[in-house]
């Protein structure tokens, strides 16, 4: 069966961008950028994670379904973080 | 090394998907599990922002960090042993999956320095004096750091075991792709878990 299968060379490209987005959020934490600093840590943060999923697990590699599968757990998390939030922030 | 196919797959290449499959599912039972645990502190974050956001500026900002760049580094250490198993090079995969578990340790190791530091400050989880001391924000963000890093630490320590069987069968040449994939797999989660606890836990201070 033919599959693409990420090389040496797409780990060490994606550990780089990992560590330049980490280097950038770390640099970010000492503006005072006020209400935009929690969203701003936690794109950086996604873009990060999205970077291991695809990469370091392969998700690039696998057929849409697994993605999709993974995508809805992510969004289930989400959808419970905003509303708590929310239910708090509107009382 | 020829593959037992079970009786209900057709192929080993359906075996295969469905482990891997199986794999993702545990993996994302375990995102609800935090995912819990997040909607608590973006709850009480709510509820008591001033109160997080001097929690997290007295958290130990380069220890953490370095925490971070060390399980980004462990994860590329293990995606490398991934990617030698698949080249049947077991040698290289113990090699890379040791140096995974060396970093996992330090990782450990600072965890544990952090811990002892504000346990020397009085911030013990749970005690009658952090109740009647802080304010309920604060002891909320305590609570919450203990119990969200808390909880990260033991599947770090849960990965370390699994890496640990995975550098030994490789030694031994005994060590499918499928085995070291999963594996692999849980490692990473353990790195994606800490690159949202890392923002939420040590650079949201709102700037210095």
């Amino acid at each position: 069966m033919a599959r693409r299968t990420l090389s040496t060379k797409s780990y060490l490209a994606a550990f780089l961008a990992l560590l330049v987005l980490a280097a950038g959020s770390f640099g970010l934490s000492f503006l005072h950028l006020g209400a935009f600093s929690m969203p701003l840590a936690l794109g950086v943060a996604t873009l990060k994670a999205c970077i291991v999923a695809g990469v370091f697990m392969h998700l690039l590699e696998e057929p849409g379904t697994r993605s999709l599968a993974t995508l809805i757990a992510v969004m289930m998390v989400c959808i419970l973080i905003t509303l708590a939030a929310t239910d708090v922030a509107t009382r | 090394m020829a593959e037992h196919v079970a009786e209900q797959f057709d192929t080993a290449e359906r075996q295969r998907a469905a482990a891997k499959f199986g794999m993702w599912v545990f993996l994302a039972s375990e995102l609800l599990l935090f995912g819990g645990l997040f909607a608590i502190y973006g709850a009480y974050r709510t509820r008591w922002p001033e109160d997080f956001a001097a929690g997290v500026r007295e958290n130990a900002l380069y220890l953490g960090s370095l925490n971070t760049l060390l399980l980004l580094t462990s994860s590329l250490c293990v995606a490398l042993g991934v990617g030698a198993v698949r080249k049947g090079r077991h040698r290289a995969q113990a090699v890379w999956t040791a140096l995974a578990m060396l970093l996992g340790l330090a990782f450990l190791g600072f965890k544990f320095l952090e811990y002892r530091d504000h346990l020397s400050h009085g911030l013990i989880p749970g005690s009658v004096k952090l109740a009647a001391d802080t304010d309920p924000g604060r002891a909320a963000f305590v609570t919450l750091y203990y119990t969200m890093t808390g909880l990260h630490a033991l599947h770090v320590i849960i990965g370390l075991g699994v890496l640990g069987v995975c550098v030994f069968r490789g030694a031994r040449r005994s060590l499918s792709e499928q085995a070291m994939e999963a594996s692999g797999l849980y490692w990473h989660l353990v790195d994606v878990i800490w690159i949202f606890l890392w923002p939420l836990f040590y650079l949201t201070y709102g700037g210095r």
